[in-house]
């Protein structure tokens, strides 16, 4: 696969050397210590929130640890997808297999772990065991969202890397960038919506411009507001429209819909409508009230087991406290 | 990776070593596998519920480790998806196994007493034609094979046999159960139990979970207390018992009357509530029990400490109950749940997502799971509004005409040829 | 007859007692074949040996082998734990069992009062099936 043609622009301006990466400076300083001695490199973890450029990061060290052939000594892993820890096992077994004939050229292989927070404690523990069996032809990079989500003593072996998000002038520098190489006319109300909608979240923003930029070669607010409302963002206004009306039932169709045909995660949509609270017509007191109540069950989601359960919960809240207001 | 808070799902054997009697059965399937290679027999296990077939296999599979396909041969399309999946791992196995040492794939195909049921009979030649073909090991597994409509299959099978459970076995495994449990159970009531449960390991677990929830000390009393197995309640008539419990603390028995994954019953309360509790006031308080519930369970699966268990089943039904301030009738209870409904009728619609999302996953370095968040959205409007640029994230993506067709229209198209 | 132990009973009849591994029988002719695979018996043509495949029946199996075989006959079940083999009628849970008679592996009355019983069993029968 060359990565100069490639048509999705998130792939052909994702930075290939370390030094093209603008962000997490200290990071990549301390990464780069590692590149005069790469067998001084432990296994390491990076943290941090999506769209921030933790693979990416991973990728250009594969590139600068292991060459022009980087991809042979590359394996590459999502937790989320795996079938079990017993496939993971299986292709990290296959992989060390088919380096020990051609280690010569690089220090050790590489196997990038991302998502690997979604993983049991119980898997993570059997991942503990695969590291240490391949800890001498192999470096691990762990790639997660909450570092707190990864048992103990995978944190004790690995250097941890936290990024932080993105800066909203480095996304919106990085966006400009990006349109001008392309010929978009990026305007500033079409750079703050993207943000509005995506936060530090570059690979949302960046797939947000592109969709944008194939509706009008002139990118504003109208434009950007015209794609987010195709992915949803306009569905989950109806749906918190709706709650706060008193019709539950149609809410928590509407629910369903956006999580099965749209594919939404939970975290997805209440953090949707948190940031529509803001944009209904009522009281700041009312709206940070019903941001608190979205707060409490964001965090319900993190820790409970079924998304739609919770989802539904909040909407019965949000009934609840319309009628209220209402009377 | 889901941890289910049955015991049956708790207790279920990870190893081959781990599974009580059939010892026959063990023995002979394990020897077939084994010594499995191309041209063989397939292996048809039947025998009645409960005895342990599909687990022997599932455990086999990890002790032996292999991959594991399961299917249900009753759904008409598997024959065909078999294929797709079989073919393919034949040809990589073979070279995986060459230098990985790995034993590759294992087919698993469950309920083939069910595919007569269907009106067409393509099913059985279909599956007739996979045992001959196939480059991996298959098993098929079934209750009853007496149907005439089965005996080409026969031919083409090691039949294995499997019987009930022999009272000696079970009562050894359910004092293991109640050692590991912290139970303490008479002999006599434990004889009762055996009794009751007709040599069906899986329904024996569940009757001693179920009393478990009531006590730690079991007696006779505790096991003629529980209800026949045919007279067990249906999961409508647990709602309405949940629901509309007076007092409230009666809901709690409708657990023990229903037999159901007590995650399932979970999901059945949340679909049928807002139906039920029509006040806002009551659904809101009910519905945060349930979430209430959800946390408990979520807790559960990360520390795998069960004593959280009955808070979970205590908020989902009394908890539940003790929010209707307003009464109300019984209503028309909806089981299966209608998410689960909405996720079976777009079967078709989310496997072509999912086809396109690992295309997306492959070539953008992000899982499945992120594609479908992060970039199914922006490809669907890309879609929907400029073919140019469509066209060229296609041939990037090498996505199938059926897939640019569902990304521009939101609809799955018929099979269409070209 | 191979593989078909003969016991003296208290009787002092001669009881053929069937096992697991299978029972070999006489030449039967077609009427009682017909009979033997109705009554759920099913015959190998590489061991020639005739074994039991449905357990709905084994008391028409047993009356069939006692017209065939002019013995009395009973069935034997062999202790896993022990290797000890031993009929139904002595087991205390006779009376409960759902594949009673069918020769098999079981746990005899001798073991089954032995300490850590769910262990042994575990133990015994991974060896068995090759573990």
């Amino acid at each position: 696969m060359s990565e100069e043609s490639a048509v999705m622009w998130v792939e052909k301006y994702r930075p290939k050397t370390l030094d093209e990466v603008v962000n997490h400076k200290q990071i990549i300083e301390s990464l780069k210590g590692f590149l005069k001695n790469p067998l001084t490199m432990p296994h390491l973890l990076f943290a941090g929130p999506p769209g921030n450029g933790k693979t990416t990061v991973a990728l250009c060290l594969a590139r600068h640890l292991l060459g022009e052939n980087w991809r042979n000594y590359t394996l590459e892993l999502n937790a989320s997808d795996e079938r079990g820890i017993q496939m993971v096992r299986e292709r990290i077994k296959n992989f060390t297999r088919h380096l020990m004939g051609s280690m010569a050229n690089v220090p050790y292989g590489l196997v990038i772990l991302d998502e690997s927070d979604q993983m049991t404690a119980e898997a993570q523990t059997a991942l503990r065991r695969i590291m240490e069996a391949n800890s001498r032809t192999s470096r691990f990079i762990l790639i997660c969202n909450y570092s707190g989500k990864i048992i103990e003593p995978i944190q004790s072996r690995c250097a941890i890397f936290r990024f932080s998000p993105l800066k909203r002038e480095d996304v919106i520098g990085y966006l400009h960038r990006i349109a001008k190489n392309e010929g978009v006319n990026l305007t500033d109300s079409g750079a703050e919506a993207i943000i509005e909608q995506c936060g530090g979240d570059l690979r949302r923003a960046i797939n947000t411009l592109q969709a944008a930029s194939t509706i009008s070669k002139t990118v504003d607010k109208k434009v950007v507001l015209q794609v987010v409302g195709r992915a949803g963002a306009e569905e989950v206004r109806s749906l918190l429209e709706k709650a706060l009306k008193g019709d539950f039932l149609k809410a928590r169709e509407m629910l369903y819909e956006l999580m099965v045909t749209y594919g939404l995660s939970g975290s997805d949509i209440i953090r949707q409508i948190h940031r529509e609270i803001f944009n209904l017509n009522l009281p700041q007191k009312t709206q940070i009230e019903l941001a608190n109540l979205i707060g409490e069950y964001d965090f319900r989601l993190v820790e409970g087991a079924n998304e739609d359960i919770q989802l539904s919960a909040l909407l019965a809240q949000l009934t609840r406290f319309g009628l209220q207001k209402s009377s | 990776m889901s941890t289910s808070l049955m015991w049956t799902e708790k207790y279920r054997p990870q190893t081959v070593g781990e599974i009580i009697g059939n010892d026959e059965a063990k023995k002979s399937f394990i020897s077939w596998l084994k010594t499995w290679k191309p041209g063989v027999k397939a292996a048809l296990l039947y025998g009645p519920p409960g005895v342990g077939k599909t687990t022997l296999v599932q455990a086999a599979a990890k002790t032996f480790s292999y991959d594991l396909i399961e299917m249900n041969a009753s759904d008409t399309r598997t024959a065909e998806k078999i294929m797709r999946v079989a073919g393919h791992a034949a040809s990589e196995d073979s070279l995986l196994t060459h230098f990985s040492g790995s034993r590759g794939t294992l087919i698993l195909l469950d309920e083939v007493d069910g595919i007569y049921g269907r009106e067409d009979q393509g099913g059985i030649g279909a599956i007739l034609r996979l045992i001959r073909e196939s480059k991996v090991p298959i098993v098929l597994v079934a209750n009853d094979i007496s149907d005439v409509r089965l005996r080409d299959l026969k031919n083409e099978c090691l039949l294995i046999p499997f019987h009930h459970v022999r009272p000696p076995l079970l009562l050894a495994l359910l004092k293991e159960l109640c050692r590991r449990e912290g139970l303490e159970a008479e002999d006599e009531a434990l004889k009762i139990l055996v009794n009751r449960c007709e040599g069906d390991v899986r329904s024996a677990i569940n009757d001693l979970q179920s009393i478990a929830e009531r006590t730690k000390h079991i007696k006779v009393e505790d096991v003629e207390r529980l209800l026949p197995r045919d007279k067990q309640i249906t999961v409508q008539e647990a709602l309405k018992k949940i629901f509309l419990a007076d007092p409230p603390s009666e809901a709690r028995k409708a657990l023990a009357e229903v037999n159901i994954d007590f995650e399932l019953l979970h999901q059945a309360i949340h679909d049928n509530l807002p139906y039920q509790y029509k006040d806002p006031e009551d659904l809101a308080s009910a519905y945060d029990a349930l979430s209430r519930a959800d946390l408990y369970f979520g807790r559960i699966k990360r520390t795998k400490d069960w004593g959280f268990l009955s808070y979970a089943l205590e908020q989902m039904t009394v908890g539940v109950a003790a929010s209707r301030k307003k009464s109300y009738y019984p209503v028309g209870y909806r089981f299966p749940p209608s998410k689960l409904i909405l996720l079976s009728k777009s079967k078709a619609e989310r496997e072509l997502k999912d086809k396109i999302c690992s295309l997306i996953a492959e070539k953008c370095h992000v899982s499945r799971r992120r594609a479908t968040m992060d970039f199914l959205p922006f490809l669907k409007a890309i879609f929907s509004s400029n073919l140019e640029e469509a066209k060229k994230i296609a041939s990037w993506l090498n996505l199938t005409d059926e897939m640019v067709d569902y990304l521009s229209s939101g609809k799955v198209s018929k099979a269409k040829k070209r | 007859m191979e593989r078909c132990q003969k016991l003296k009973r208290g009787d002092r009849r001669l009881v053929v007692v069937i096992t697991k591994k299978g029972i070999k029988l006489p030449y039967v002719g077609k009427e009682k074949f017909a009979e033997l695979m109705r009554v759920g018996l099913r015959y190998d043509k590489q061991t020639r040996m005739f074994r039991i495949e449905k357990t709905e029946y084994l008391e028409q199996i047993k009356n069939v082998l006692t017209e065939i075989l002019k013995e009395p006959i009973t069935f034997a079940q062999t202790c896993i734990i022990c290797g000890r083999e031993f009929p139904c009628t002595e087991c205390p849970y006779e009376k409960i069992c759902r594949s009673k008679d069918f020769p098999s592996y079981c746990i005899c009355k001798n073991c089954l009062g032995k300490p850590e019983l769910y262990r042994l069993y575990l133990e015994k029968s991974g060896k068995l099936v090759g573990l």
